[in-house]
């Protein structure tokens, strides 16, 4: 068996998964391989790649491998044949810890986050708007992370909420890559057919939660001007509940007023700001200052 | 029978134009519909549509394997849907390696398909991408065109198989089964109230003349440079100077050479002729 640490919990695996910090103790979750059913009994959700009812989640990717995820505490793996061992990681890392989170009552944010010295901060925004790249930059400048693709916040018993680290990988495709200087040739492709690369951060990866400080919502616009603009009230509340990771699986999983008051917790007590840059040249360099400055 | 009708066409074949259009119809509101918050969208390849429904990233996918669910996204999105949805498109109409629709036709309630005449087409394509006419002319011209194609980077789209300018036309309007209607652009410039009184009938709207009227006048070319000179308008390419340049009928003479337009011509001879831009004889009509 193999023990890992990510988003305060304790993983036992039946194989390796070098991407997750590897640490010792007794196990919140464990992740087995196993006979999984093809459907669930009563879904109350069907997406395209999964179903959900309360405490199961099904993930069906038939050439890589079907995941049965329940309880909060256990994941089934049944792989194909001919899936790798990389590719069977990758979507258990993605979307199976996802679930996981939310049927543990879990806030979990489609967000990248690092720890900064007034706490933790979240960068959410559509997929190809630069969360990753700037992740990577803001890496480069000496900020530890804590998130790249999801990210978990908590409630402390003060009812405050905390940042939860995930684990220290970064993913870039080759373009990113090239964008902060990162050589490529001792990297790892996520899939042998995908120009997208696992960056390991293990030396620059806070273990520890962390009181959430603010969010960063990065859009991109068609002039060359960058904008900030803090949000306040309902547009901070939107911005959690519009960046919430997959929120269909909160339906099936029936979890919504948990996630709604959690929601409103996290966006009560956070700074949100958005941020707008142009959309070409993507000013990485000018972003990745504003930002720093933006924080004091 | 599926929920999506598709506003189908290679780029710059007046799509944008038709739902601003659709938009103003729907809204019936006072003032013009804003260009940045137009019905009609996303675009059937955005990643986020995908994502969400899937239950997955895409970008962990390769591309067969987002071409092998794309149609189970679509039926989704119809199943889910209560009303009809109009959903911009510029991929050809194809088949993915199980050689299914990758625009499933159990998701499809009609097809909207615009077409234009391919010397306009290349000139606008070239102002978009601000590329050198020379090659968008190439690219109407290549069999295997696609757009969004770039391995290295993530992109909003998915990569758009265009093919050639005369195999998307084909795609799209030889294919059976589908509820279609053709439309030229040159047609919805020339003959505008008759052209898109037949697309709102043909969308199960309900006819109404002063709706029609309206919302044309609030559509016309000049107001909509006019709100993308105070407001850059969010689907411009970032290169290009702007998105309504002329949207005009037969601006080509101005641009292309004798032998970009021969080039075209020789390529694209049988479906121009069939859509009426080229004469039996070989005479150019706009």
């Amino acid at each position: 068996m193999y023990t890992y640490r990510a988003y305060g919990l304790m993983f036992s695996l039946e194989f390796p998964c070098p991407e997750l910090l590897p640490a010792k103790g007794e196990p919140d979750v464990v992740v087995r391989y196993g006979d999984i059913p093809t459907s669930l009994k009563n879904p109350q959700v069907q997406g395209v790649l999964y179903e959900a009812q309360s405490n199961q989640f099904l993930l069906k990717l038939e050439n890589v491998a079907y995941y049965l995820v329940q309880n909060g505490n256990e994941i089934v793996i049944a792989p194909h044949p001919e899936a790798t061992a990389d590719e069977v990681r990758l979507f258990l890392l993605g979307s199976c810890l996802g679930a996981l989170l939310h049927q543990r009552g879990i806030l979990v944010m489609h967000a990248s986050a690092i720890q900064t010295d007034r706490g933790a901060v979240l960068f959410v925004g559509a997929s190809g708007n630069g969360k990753s790249t700037l992740l990577g930059s803001l890496l480069q400048r000496g900020y530890p992370m804590m998130a790249d693709d999801v990210t978990g916040i908590v409630l402390n018993e003060y009812g405050k909420p905390l940042v939860l680290p995930a684990y220290p990988q970064v993913k870039l495709w080759h373009d990113a890559c090239q964008q902060l200087a990162q050589p490529i040739e001792n990297l790892r492709a996520v899939r042998s057919q995908l120009e997208k690369y696992a960056v390991p951060t293990h030396h620059q990866f806070v273990d520890q939660p962390v009181p959430l400080y603010g969010v960063y919502v990065l859009r991109v616009h068609n002039r060359p001007d960058m904008l900030l603009e803090c949000l306040e009230d309902s547009e901070k509340f939107e911005i959690f509940l519009g960046n919430t990771y997959r929120q269909r699986f909160l339906d099936g999983l029936n979890m919504r007023l948990p996630h709604f008051h959690l929601a409103t917790v996290a966006a009560n007590a956070a700074q949100v700001t958005r941020v707008t840059r142009p959309t070409h040249p993507f000013l990485l360099e000018e972003l990745t200052s504003r930002l720093i400055e933006d924080l004091g | 029978m599926g929920r999506i009708y598709w506003l189908a066409s290679y780029p710059k074949s007046g799509n944008t134009w038709l739902r601003v259009f659709l938009s103003n119809y729907w809204r019936n509101g006072d003032q013009p519909a804003s260009i940045n918050d137009l019905d009609g969208g996303p675009i059937a390849s955005a990643r986020g549509i995908f994502d969400e429904l899937a239950g997955l990233e895409a970008s962990d996918l390769t591309p067969d394997e987002i071409d092998r669910y794309r149609p189970r996204v679509y039926e989704q999105l119809s199943d889910n849907s209560k009303e009809d949805l109009f959903l911009k498109v510029h991929d050809a109409f194809t088949r993915n390696a199980e050689d299914e629709p990758i625009l499933s036709k159990a998701a499809t309630a009609g097809v909207i398909y615009l077409i234009r005449n391919p010397l306009d087409v290349a000139v606008s394509f070239a102002h978009h991408w601000n590329q050198p006419v020379a090659r968008m002319v190439d690219a109407l011209c290549q069999d295997d065109y696609a757009i969004v194609a770039n391995p290295k980077r993530l992109h909003n789209q998915f990569r758009q198989r265009l093919l050639s300018w005369s195999h998307h036309v084909c795609s799209w309007v030889d294919e059976p089964d589908l509820n279609l209607l053709v439309i030229r652009y040159e047609d919805m410039n020339l003959d505008a109230e008759a052209t898109f009184t037949k697309i709102v009938n043909f969308a199960g709207l309900e006819v109404d003349r002063s709706r029609v009227h309206k919302a044309l006048e609030f559509s016309r070319f000049e107001r909509l440079q006019a709100q993308e000179s105070k407001e850059e308008f969010c689907e411009k390419m970032p290169l290009a100077q702007s998105f309504f340049r002329k949207g005009m009928v037969g601006s080509w003479r101005e641009i292309l050479t004798e032998e970009q337009v021969e080039q075209l011509v020789i390529t694209h001879n049988e479906v121009m002729q069939r859509f009426g831009y080229l004469s039996k004889t070989g005479d150019l009509i706009y």
